[in-house]
């Protein structure tokens, strides 16, 4: 691992100072995906700035309707906070099913998005949730829905001298239903295999009138399943439903996933995945 | 006999300080004036050395040494067998990982710059990674001699006959995985030469008695000016049975004459250290109607990677093992252990049984299942009972104690009650089984080999006994069972009793913590140390006290002589005056077999630990994922020393077992090693732990201490078929090859 120069800057302007100064610069959050990949000479920043000063970047704020989470929140924090439990639990979800207790306790929702893995377990909740990130810069903000900060494995769209604030999203109506399924290798400590979230808005009369799918771990970003969506629109949830959408998921993998080694297996157990977030989801269906 | 501390569950004296991070591993010393040092391994699985040149290193700051082939002053050689593995590669490497050179820096970021500076030349030569391919006389050499390390045949029986009266053979072929150890503390330690010229190594190790040999031979000492110290270490499992290390150690602390830290790091630790053997095991077995095993006929191809190491001893213990638990008279067995550019195996917790259990668990199941019989009844029939002859043909003369073993598996409540277990998935398209195996494992080192003990027992000053035991405590918990055991035969409360183990400047050689065989052996030698001791003290007391020998009695807490009673300090104060001293030595000579198995070297093994597991699976048949819900082990242990201990054997030896049902895998793929950390090499987290309850079954050994054997191998080999076939159970798939991944699992569902 090479020498880096280490700077821990108490406010936030300084930070965007440093970064539009240095392109070699990196943000340091809570490390778990930064130090592995320096240790590995994949990445040999000049300086890391260290974001642990800046304790306004760690916080759950619900303000008119939408819930704020600071880029430096520990998946932990997310997993525990009683806003997200309560309007949002697939992100509560997936926040729990991170590595373990030590990595929820260090790992931060903005070093998940910023590292852009197609196994990222926040990314596919927080697409269903049409969540938006707050990307700032010495020059100002934008702000951008959470799939068009993903540009391939571990690239993100972040420019020069960017970084992610925050992520917020309106909250779900209160009848959306969601859940979020992983399938790894173990039970901890285990990057997906594949990943699944799905949001449903039904109506009084039980049609689905909005239904978010997002896939993890099938592509090069994790990327919404349109198709198998349209599947579910202005549609009750019985059996038959639900079994198009299934075929129309397993179908978009089975293209997305192409010729890659991983496609025998994938294209087969996504069917697993696929099912068991709508046991969740439906629960009153019951067996397939 | 009434029993004070044997079989209790005494606290380890270690724990608290392993819990809170006090307790120090030999990796984790420093010295002032410490250097670094690091070593350059081949980055290729086969190839000549044209040149080495290391100015660019030795010119660079910071650097005190680097050394190559050229400078290692005796064998540049080692191995516990054969020495075929060079301390540094001269003229040829044979896997990725093989060591170049070795360099000392003042700054661990100053060796790991200068290691990149070293240039070596290579050419590089065809590499051979099937161990099929390497026995074909086609094949590029890895070894001047021929790439098959151990050939050997046994037979005995009419084993034709045998097949021609079978009702049933089943003939399958079986591939098992490269597992590694995974231990928490990676090999690495410390070493510095002294003002008196003696080398001291600090090393986590399982021999200390042996490597001081390894490093004295390959440095051109003297034994005697050669010390190693091994304690604490954290966890062995047969990875550091064999020179990891230390010689590298020993030879920049020689040649800068500073101490020296060298520590592998994860990475390097997956790519060099000893991986348990995958082997090909084709079996064919036939049994009567009603399940009498009467024929097998097994053939063994063993991948040992780049050096010989164990692998030819590992080879013959699969051999003798390849029958499990049961009896068998008729038995053809071939084993070729290869040489191949692969990286090396070695000994690792099992040596050779978890591979052919496997396979023979296997084969019962199918059996039972072609024979329309119980899984556990067919067992119970063949299970080995004393007087029974072994797969080999010799005969088993000490306690057995499969059938009692699968009797206690069979009342367990996981398996009696296995159906309403199995009744309800927890998903509709889950599926659930329970499986059932049994193993048995040769506790020590077999015919011929010298298996001893050797400890000795003091009282100290303070009234305290100190017992020094040369087998290393590697995490096993042997030690406290070493102090219950003094204690027992002393009379004095277990509190009392200090143990020293693994250092051979303190500690009498007592063979290695390897092979299951710690407690049976060094038991032995401490009952006999202790033994006189408590003579001594009596005499001594009854001279000075002037009463009957008969009189004297060592107690919990006191010692009574006629009728007075004293402390074990007034004890000490009396007996210890004018540099007298109440010491003793004990030893132990492991009873042999009576006759050799012919033509194989070193077999048979006299005594046996036996294990059963029973496990309950849930099977998702859309992922293939499968995941154990509950665990019964049974273990006879003969005497129970520590039943907490035992336990601590039993859970983790299930666990390292269910890794190598289902995930752990060294993935090598044209001699690179793929599986670089635990990102993709997977073992089981404490959240796959399924609840595993211990039933222990004490088929004492009359020749054990207190009647125990040895557990710490067989604990972890009948839960991989258990596992394996209770996805049978549950899918109908049959696992021949390991680990069963989610892939294989799946495409066993789709019948591919
Ligand atoms: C053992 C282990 C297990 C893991 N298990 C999982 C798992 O189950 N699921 C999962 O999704 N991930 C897992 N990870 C990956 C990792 O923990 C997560 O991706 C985590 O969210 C990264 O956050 P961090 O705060 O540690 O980021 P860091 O490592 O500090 O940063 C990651 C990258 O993002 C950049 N960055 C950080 N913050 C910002 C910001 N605000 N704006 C712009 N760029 C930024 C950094 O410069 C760096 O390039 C695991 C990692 C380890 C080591």
């Amino acid at each position: 691992m090479n020498r880096s120069n280490f700077v821990s800057p108490r406010a936030m302007f300084e930070v965007l100072e440093i970064l539009a100064a240095d392109p070699d610069a990196k943000l340091l959050a809570g490390g778990t995906d930064l130090i592995v990949q320096m240790r590995e000479g994949r990445v040999s920043p000049r300086t890391l700035v260290d974001l642990s000063r800046l304790s306004e970047l760690s916080c759950i704020k619900l303000r008119h309707d939408t819930l704020h989470i600071g880029c430096m929140t520990t998946f932990n924090q997310v997993a525990r906070n009683p806003l997200v439990v309560r309007h949002a639990p697939v992100l509560a979800q997936a926040a729990r099913q991170v590595g373990s207790v030590q990595i929820r306790n260090q790992g931060t929702i903005g070093g998940n998005l910023a590292n852009a893995s197609p196994a990222a377990d926040s990314i596919p909740p927080l697409i269903t949730l049409g969540a938006k990130a707050e990307v700032v810069s010495k020059d100002g903000s934008r702000s951008l829905a959470v799939e068009d900060l993903l540009a391939g494995v571990g690239v993100n769209t972040l420019l020069p001298g960017e970084m992610i604030a925050e992520v917020s999203f309106s909250l779900p109506a209160p009848l959306a239903r969601s859940a979020f399924v992983k399938l790894g290798r173990r039970k901890a400590m285990a990057i997906a295999r594949i990943s699944m979230a799905g949001l449903l808005v039904l109506s009084a009369d039980g049609l689905v009138t909005e239904a978010r799918l997002a896939l993890g771990a099938v592509g090069a970003t994790v990327f919404r399943a349109l198709e198998a969506e349209a599947t579910l629109l202005h549609k009750p949830l019985d059996r038959s439903v639900v079994a198009a959408c299934l075929r129309a998921v397993q179908d978009t993998v089975a293209q997305k996933l192409g010729r890659r080694a991983s496609a025998t297996y994938k294209r087969e157990a996504i069917r697993g995945v696929a099912e068991e977030l709508f046991f969740q989801l439906v629960p009153e269906l019951g067996a397939p | 006999m009434s029993l004070r501390w044997i079989g209790k569950p005494i606290p380890r004296q270690d724990a608290w300080t392993k819990v809170t991070g006090e307790a120090r591993y030999m990796s984790d010393l420093s010295m002032p004036n410490m250097l670094w040092g690091r070593v350059l391994r081949s980055p290729h699985p086969h190839a000549l050395i044209k040149s080495i040149d290391i100015a660019e290193a030795v010119a660079c700051s910071g650097v005190v040494a680097v050394l190559t082939h050229r400078d290692v002053p005796g064998l540049n050689a080692y191995g516990i067998v054969v020495q075929d593995q060079p301390v540094l590669c001269g003229d040829k490497v044979r896997f990725v990982g093989d060591a170049v050179a070795v360099l000392a820096a003042e700054s661990k970021e100053a060796a790991d710059h200068a290691l990149g500076l070293i240039k070596v030349e290579y050419e590089l030569l065809p590499g051979v990674f099937d161990p099929e391919v390497a026995m074909q006389q086609s094949s590029p050499t890895i070894h001047a001699k021929g790439n098959v390390l151990r050939h050997s045949k046994v037979h005995h029986g009419d084993v034709e006959g045998a097949f021609a009266d079978s009702a049933v053979v089943v003939e399958r072929e079986y591939r098992t995985s490269r597992p590694i150890s995974a231990f928490l503390e990676t090999e690495g330690g410390m070493a510095m030469l002294g003002a008196d010229g003696v080398l001291t190594v600090y090393c986590g190790a399982q021999y200390p008695d042996r490597d001081v040999i390894q490093i004295a031979r390959a440095l051109g000492l003297e034994r005697d000016k050669v010390r190693m110290v091994s304690t604490l270490v954290g966890g062995g499992f047969g990875g550091k049975d064999e020179i990891t290390v230390q010689i590298h150690l020993a030879l920049l602390a020689l040649n800068t004459k500073r101490p020296i830290k060298l520590v592998l790091s994860r990475e390097e630790s997956m790519v060099t250290g000893w991986k348990k053997h995958p082997m090909i095991v084709r079996m064919k077995t036939g049994a009567t109607s009603d399940g009498t095993l009467l024929a097998h006929e097994v053939s063994i191809i063993s991948d040992t990677g780049a050096y010989a190491s164990l692998g030819g001893t590992i080879l013959h213990s699969a051999m003798e093992h390849c029958s499990g638990p049961y009896r068998v008279p008729n038995v053809r067995v071939e084993g070729h252990c290869v040489y191949t550019n692969n990286s090396i195996s070695g000994a690792m917790r099992g040596f050779g049984v978890n591979q052919v259990t496997f396979a023979m668990e296997t084969q019962m199941d199918i059996l039972a299942e072609e024979l329309g019989l119980d899984r556990l009844d067919i067992r119970i029939k063949n299970g080995l009972k004393d007087g029974d002859k072994g797969a080999l043909g010799s005969p088993l003369v000490t306690a057995m104690g499969p059938v009692q073993t699968l009797q206690a598996a069979g009342q367990t409540e996981l398996w009696s009650q296995r159906e309403t277990y199995k009744a309800e998935p927890s998903r509709p398209w889950k599926k659930r089984g329970v499986g059932l195996a049994a193993a048995i494992k040769g506790c020590g080192l077999g015919f011929r080999m010298p298996d001893f003990g050797a400890a000795s027992v003091e009282l100290l000053p303070s009234g305290f006994f100190r017992v020094r035991v040369g087998c290393p405590e590697i995490g096993q918990g042997n030690t406290i069972a070493f102090a219950q055991m003094a204690a027992e035969v002393l009379g004095c409360s277990v509190d009392q009793v200090e143990v020293v183990t693994g250092d051979t400047g303190e500690t009498p050689d007592s063979g290695t913590s390897t092979a299951s065989r710690s407690i049976y052996v060094a038991g032995n030698a401490i009952i006999d140390a202790a033994t006189k001791v408590v003579e001594l003290v009596e005499q001594g007391i009854s001279a000075r006290l002037v009463v009957d020998v008969e009189e004297v009695e060592l107690g919990e807490a006191e010692v009574r002589a006629g009728g007075t009673a004293l402390s074990y300090l007034d004890v000490a104060a009396l007996l210890l005056q004018n540099g007298q001293t109440c010491c003793a030595a004990g030893r132990f000579d492991a009873p042999k077999a009576t006759e050799e198995v012919p033509s194989v070297y070193g077999l048979p093994h006299l005594v046996f630990g036996t294990n059963a597991h029973v496990a309950l699976v849930e099977v998702d048949t859309l992922t293939g994922q499968v995941e154990v819900l509950q665990v019964s082990a049974v273990s006879d242990a003969g005497r129970v020393i520590n039943l907490q201990g035992l336990e601590g054997q039993s859970e983790g030896g299930t666990v390292m077992g269910m890794g190598y049902a289902l995930t752990e895998d060294i993935i090598i793929d044209q001699g690179m090693v793929r599986t670089l950390n635990f990102n993709n090499y997977i073992i089981p987290t404490a959240m796959d732990t399924p609840p595993i309850s211990t039933t222990v079954v004490e088929v004492v050994e009359k020749t054990g201490p207190f009647g125990a054997k040895g557990v710490g191998e067989v604990v972890c080999i009948s839960i991989t078929p258990a596992i394996t076939n209770a996805i049978y159970d549950a899918i109908k798939v049959r696992v021949t090859e390991l680990p069963a991944t989610i892939e294989r699992v799946l495409a066993g569902l789709q019948g591919v």
